[in-house]
């Protein structure tokens, strides 16, 4: 398989990696729940350190995630500076003070208060990046499918969510044959002679025979399954299943702990009055 | 074991089956019988209703696929329509045609163990199981690979493993050769057959590969034919009958060449494999054959023009460890060339290196002496055409007109000009009656054809061919490789192949690229490969049953290839 692929089929050599597919699932819920519902520095900055620490610990390939990573890079910063255009103000609002460095133009002008505001919601977003990005990077579809099972989601939901992230690849091989294959035949989409409208007017045209050799795939995998008793009882094993290792338990009770940390946290903002979740920490 | 002793296992009597969406019955009156571990091959070109009869005895039909039934099918001694897919799979364990679709798993061992996993089994016990079964299958050391790293015969081999588990008295092969290189094909056919003798289980084997079939010997076999059994005995009593050739099914190689030779066959007993077969009778007559001719080195083509395609220094890297070398390579205009070799060898990568779907990382290669480096593959398709495997994925219009029209209105060429030659390529290619059909509507041959025909509008000088054959019944090989060999004797086009059928690289090419571990190993006619053990051996090739005769009789058995094959 091509190593640029983000999802691998076999599980990796990393501590991380070799932990069972619930321990990851409850790690990634609870820190996930965490990161969205808190606008906090104090909770995103350990969050984004902890987090990137986990995607290092799956010593990924440099080639295989800087593409995810400048385009969330890219798209996180144009979010970032359209809501500063709508909303210059955005920053005072929400936090109540205003102290401007400079002004620049007409309502546009840049406080303290709206450079962190942005700068926490930036912070937001790649703290859910790292997250799920340690998560992708170590989990297989079938970790992913038996976790899911473990934390009681109906088996037929964790059999699509295996089988879809199975195809991929073939998907993939297919839509880069048959585009080959049209190349060929005359369809020009070599950037280096056609525009890029009339590329992606082409490009669709592959659709077609895609999804028919899709179709046709997914009936031959229907019988298959069927005729090997899936769907046949209502509980089902998995092969991939392993007893939980010493890694497994510290995972979860990391888990745990931030649960914990979660539910303390909620209360105390619910305490200390700062209802609604736009409200943001701000240092006083 | 004889057919009195006990109830048969599998009893049909005058059934019919008409699928819901057709007009005719698919399946018309079959009666047959199978006893408890019997082992019976049934045999039948497309569209002959053999698959459907499969389909009957699995369960699909009537739980999937539903349709009208008369008649009575008992299985295990239960009507067909009396039990659900789930307890008909207690009596019957398939393996389906395309071993890649039906991988269900990420990896050997999920696979494997896919029947357990929905039968709830405890985890430690369904490992100790998958174990059991992959040792039976010669896997137990690749549990963790994963599909795409497998070939052909392994994953066959998996879903072999994976259907043994529920001890289901009955296995279904539905074509399980097909995607198959000869060596596999071997080690398939003895793993049914151990399943048969060890195991003690009742096979049917759903096959149009008769030859490869009766590798092993087979009890009984039962040829179908547009929806009848229209002839059941003994391998023996069947290749004895004359009927196969009229019926579109190939006849074992060595035993057309005797009938050609001798005239006839000297005795209907043990024919069904060389092995068995006593060559005494027929010894004195292949010596004259081979006698009245001495230059057995048929002349090669004498229309091979000058090199078209040029590769220098050439070397595809993979990765660190593994990479294509390519030193010196030219293909001539006019040849037949077949590329060879198992499975991850490089045969597909070197084919799509002359597409220019993969680019050189060192050295050259030119077509018509302009780089490649600097042509887009739009612009290299106007001289190489490339014809996948399924014409399904290069079909992209509603009509067979406009399919061939597609690449012409892509030039924007003058209507009348793309008329005319849209149309002169219809009729050379024998589509032109059916030039307003839609392209739905047509048969696989046909379709196959019309993918030709759709590359064959830009003139290329050179076309690729990705199996053009696999998985096709004899007659429907025949009909696309009989017009591939017309385009190439009228036109000139050079022809590649690339295959791993020996029968096809045989019969219609004259030169074979044999290519092993990222090098061509052999650059020779095909025949002599075939008729090379070591070579054969080493690439999962496989000697040919004409060869082995030669053998068996003392003769030159080389030779013996090369004059059967000029004979064509």
């Amino acid at each position: 398989m091509n190593n640029t692929f983000v999802i691998d089929y076999v599980p990796g050599k990393t501590k991380l990696q070799q932990l069972q597919g619930i321990s990851k699932l409850a790690l990634l819920g609870v820190m996930l729940i965490f990161i969205m519902i808190s606008f906090d520095i104090r909770v995103l900055v350990p969050m984004f350190i902890f987090n990137t620490g986990l995607v290092i610990a799956t010593k990924p390939s440099w080639q295989k995630i800087k593409g995810l990573l400048y385009f969330i890079l890219i798209t996180n910063t144009i979010n970032v500076l359209l809501m500063y255009l709508v909303s210059p103000d955005i920053g005072p609002q929400s936090i109540g003070s205003k102290h401007v460095i400079f002004e620049i133009i007409g309502r546009y002008n840049l406080s303290v208060e709206t450079l962190f505001y942005l700068g926490v919601r930036f912070l937001k977003i790649m703290c859910m990046f790292v997250a799920s990005l340690w998560f992708i990077l170590s989990i297989t579809p079938s970790q992913l499918a038996q976790g899911l099972y473990k934390l009681h989601v109906p088996y037929r939901i964790c059999t699509v969510v295996a089988l879809g992230l199975r195809a991929i690849p073939d998907i993939l091989r297919d839509y880069q044959a048959i585009n080959q294959a049209l190349q060929m035949r005359g369809l020009e989409l070599d950037k280096r002679r056609a525009s890029v409208f009339k590329r992606l007017k082409h490009a669709m045209m592959i659709v077609i025979p895609l999804i028919l050799t899709t179709f046709e795939q997914v009936d031959t995998i229907a019988s298959a399954m069927d005729l090997r008793l899936y769907g046949s009882t209502k509980k089902r094993s998995y092969y991939i299943e392993k007893p939980l290792t010493k890694v497994d338990y510290l995972a979860l009770a990391v888990a745990g702990l931030l649960l914990l940390v979660l539910i303390a946290y909620c209360l105390g903002v619910v305490l200390h009055t700062q209802v609604g979740a736009s409200r943001i920490w701000y240092p006083r | 074991m004889t057919a009195q002793d006990h109830q048969p296992i599998i009893s049909f009597k005058d059934f019919s089956f008409r699928y819901k969406a057709q007009q005719q019955p698919t399946l018309k009156n079959i009666s047959f019988d199978i006893y408890s571990g019997e082992k019976v091959l049934i045999l039948g070109p497309s569209g002959s209703g053999k698959s459907t009869l499969a389909k009957c005895i699995n369960g699909i039909i009537p739980n999937k696929n539903a349709g009208e039934i008369t008649g009575t099918a008992l299985i295990n001694n239960r009507a067909i329509t009396a039990v659900n897919i789930f307890e008909r799979a207690q009596d019957v364990a398939t393996i389906l045609q395309d071993s890649n679709a039906q991988f269900v798993g990420l990896s050997v061992g999920e696979d494997i163990a896919f029947y357990l996993e929905n039968r709830n089994t405890p985890v430690k016990k369904m490992h100790v199981a998958v174990e059991n079964v992959a040792k039976f299958v010669g896997l137990e050391k690749q549990l963790n690979q994963i599909p795409f790293n497998l070939s052909g015969g392994e994953k066959q081999r998996t879903t072999i493993a994976g259907s043994m588990h529920g001890e289901a008295p009955i296995m279904v092969f539905d074509e399980p050769l097909a995607a198959l290189n000869p060596q596999m094909c071997d080690q398939v056919m003895h793993i049914i057959d151990r399943l048969n003798k060890e195991k003690n289980k009742t096979i049917l084997i759903v096959e149009h590969r008769l030859e490869e079939v009766l590798q092993q010997a087979v009890d009984r076999v039962l040829v179908m034919n547009d929806g009848q059994i229209v002839l059941s005995g003994t391998p023996d009593e069947i290749l004895a009958s004359n009927k196969l050739p009229a019926l579109g099914i190939q006849e074992p190689l060595y035993l057309n060449l005797i009938k050609q030779v001798y005239g006839s066959l000297a005795t209907k007993q043990n024919i069904w494999n060389v092995d068995v077969l006593a060559v005494e009778p027929y010894i004195k007559q292949f010596k004259r054959y081979l006698n009245q001719e001495s230059n057995y080195y048929r002349n090669k083509q004498d229309n091979i023009g000058a090199p078209i395609i040029k590769i220098r220094n050439g070397q595809f890297k993979y990765d660190q460890r593994t990479a294509l070398i390519l030193p010196n390579l030219d293909i001539y205009q006019g040849e037949t060339i077949s590329l060879i070799g198992k499975n991850g060898a490089g045969k597909s990568t070197l084919a799509k290196i002359l597409t220019g779907m993969l680019k050189l990382q060192q050295g050259t290669i030119t077509a018509f002496n302009k780089d490649y480096h600097n042509l887009t593959l739009q612009e290299i398709g106007h001289n190489i055409a490339y014809i996948m495997q399924d014409p399904d994925k290069m079909l992209i219009k509603d009509t067979v007109f406009a399919e061939v029209a597609f690449s012409l209105e892509l030039q924007n060429l003058s209507s009348t000009e793309i008329n005319e030659r849209v149309t002169t390529i219809l009729k050379l290619t024998d589509l032109y009656k059916m030039r307003t059909w839609p392209v739905t509507a047509l048969s696989y041959g046909q379709k196959k054809r019309l993918t030709i025909a759709a590359v064959l509008v830009l003139e290329p000088k050179c076309i690729i061919l990705d199996e053009p054959t696999a998985g096709q019944d004899y007659a429907h090989y025949q009909e696309i490789m009989t017009f591939v060999k017309k385009l190439n004797q009228k036109m000139q086009v050079t022809i590649i192949l690339i295959t791993h059928n020996m029968q096809l690289a045989l019969e219609y090419t004259d030169r074979a690229l044999v290519i092993n571990q990222g090098k061509i190993v052999a650059d020779k006619r095909p025949f002599e490969i075939l008729t090379d053990p070591k070579l054969v051996s080493e690439n999962g090739l496989a000697l040919t049953s004409i060869y082995r005769l030669g053998l068996k009789m003392g003769l030159d058995a080389k030779k013996l290839v090369a004059l059967s094959n000029n004979r064509k």
